[in-house]
């Protein structure tokens, strides 16, 4: 008997992240999944935008202080401890991250000494997040506390676009090293992207990197997405980055529910 | 890349369609892969068998639609399949716009033996 299905293959995947997606409705978190290749530069952007993200929130302009060591889940089992925010508003954007690897708790360190509460996910040699193994990390990051959520994704340019975690949106990155052929190589990781950064634009200069032609695959691949270039050790072309993110949280803020 | 993957996810589903059905095991299964999600179909084909052995899967045939992006031709006002960076359309020449599919990665329909035929 021949039955018709028409059902996704990763579905106990995509459950999770369906779950993961109502809780941050129904918290009025905004979740962005930040995705690109190893070593693209995706935590050197967090750093870059992070403090700036936080720096509005600040009604007296102190900095944040340095957090604890943060929390990771899989991998080694270590104490877990709750990070504190200080005393924010609650208007404004209130970040918090989950940082996705293989091995090591370092990315997780670089975000933590900002300040801002982070988990760090550990695969144990998968290459790319899951909806599980975010669904897990949320359980101790501080939910009440937070609007904004940044899942940076395990540096890789092929497996992690294939896997759903519950985010309202993609962030990509493409690095100049990386070459301007990537995005006819890896279309997955482009096509769906809400906002594309290409980063370490200070090497333009030493590669034979052609940002015409980039920007030109990536714009016919996905005709909607904000396209940026952005040099993290100079802090430039993050404006727009964050105004872009300002923007997607108030329009989260407005419907919730609506988005797709 | 990840066809351990989908091969589970894939009798994973079967098999929860093949209860829901009160059938006790699939004969075949179809399942539609865009070429975007980097799968090869051989690899999956072996995964599948591997993965298959003792569930309600096991020894059924795989089916695999390949499927592959589609681009608009402005001027034929014609869809026509491309591939990675070859976008032009084969009839005039003109470049495609309006991407679509490519990234399919679906069970489709699946064939299955009610518990009381032999």
């Amino acid at each position: 008997m021949k039955i018709e299905v028409l059902r996704n293959v990763f579905q106990r995947n995509d459950h999770a992240a369906a779950e993961n997606r109502a809780l941050f409705d129904e918290r009025g978190i905004l979740c962005l999944n930040l995705l690109g290749g190893a070593g693209s530069g995706k935590t050197a952007v967090l750093e870059t935008i992070l403090p700036q993200l936080m720096l509005r929130q600040r009604k007296n302009g102190e900095p944040a202080s340095p957090s604890e060591p943060p929390t990771e889940v899989g991998g080694q089992t270590r104490t877990t401890r709750t990070l504190g925010l200080g005393e924010a508003p609650a208007l404004s954007l209130r970040p918090a991250v989950l940082e996705g690897d293989l091995a090591t708790t370092r990315d997780a360190q670089r975000i933590a000494a900002l300040g801002v509460p982070v988990v760090q996910l550990l695969t144990d040699g998968g290459c790319h997040l899951t909806a599980t193994l975010v669904q897990q990390g949320l359980t101790k990051l501080p939910l009440d506390a937070i609007d904004l959520l940044i899942i940076e994704n395990v540096g890789n340019p092929i497996c992690p676009a294939n896997f759903n975690l519950g985010e309202h949106h993609r962030i990509s990155v493409l690095s100049v090293a990386e070459g301007d052929d990537k995005p006819v190589k890896y279309p997955l990781l482009f096509k769906d992207a809400d906002t594309i950064l290409i980063t370490k634009c200070d090497l333009l200069p030493y590669t034979t990197f052609d940002l015409r032609r980039a920007v030109a695959d990536l714009t016919r691949l996905n005709p909607t997405a904000l396209i940026l270039q952005t040099t993290a050790r100079q802090r430039s072309g993050f404006d727009a980055l964050l105004a872009r993110i300002a923007t997607l949280h108030r329009d989260h803020a407005r419907a919730p529910a609506m988005l797709a | 890349m990840h066809e351990f993957s989908v091969a589970e996810g894939l009798i994973e589903t079967a098999a929860d369609e093949a209860r829901r059905a009160g059938a006790s095991r699939v004969r075949s299964l179809t399942c539609r892969v865009g070429v975007l999600r980097q799968i090869d179909p051989s690899l999956l084909q072996e995964a599948f068998r591997a993965a298959a052995d003792s569930t309600a899967c096991a020894g059924a045939a795989l089916v695999i639609e390949q499927t592959r992006m589609t681009v608009l031709c402005p001027q034929c006002d014609q869809r026509f399949n491309v591939d990675a960076d070859q976008w032009t359309c084969p009839a005039c020449a003109a470049e495609g716009v309006d991407p679509r599919g490519g990234d399919e990665l679906e069970l489709r329909t699946i064939d299955v033996e009610m518990s009381d035929e032999n």
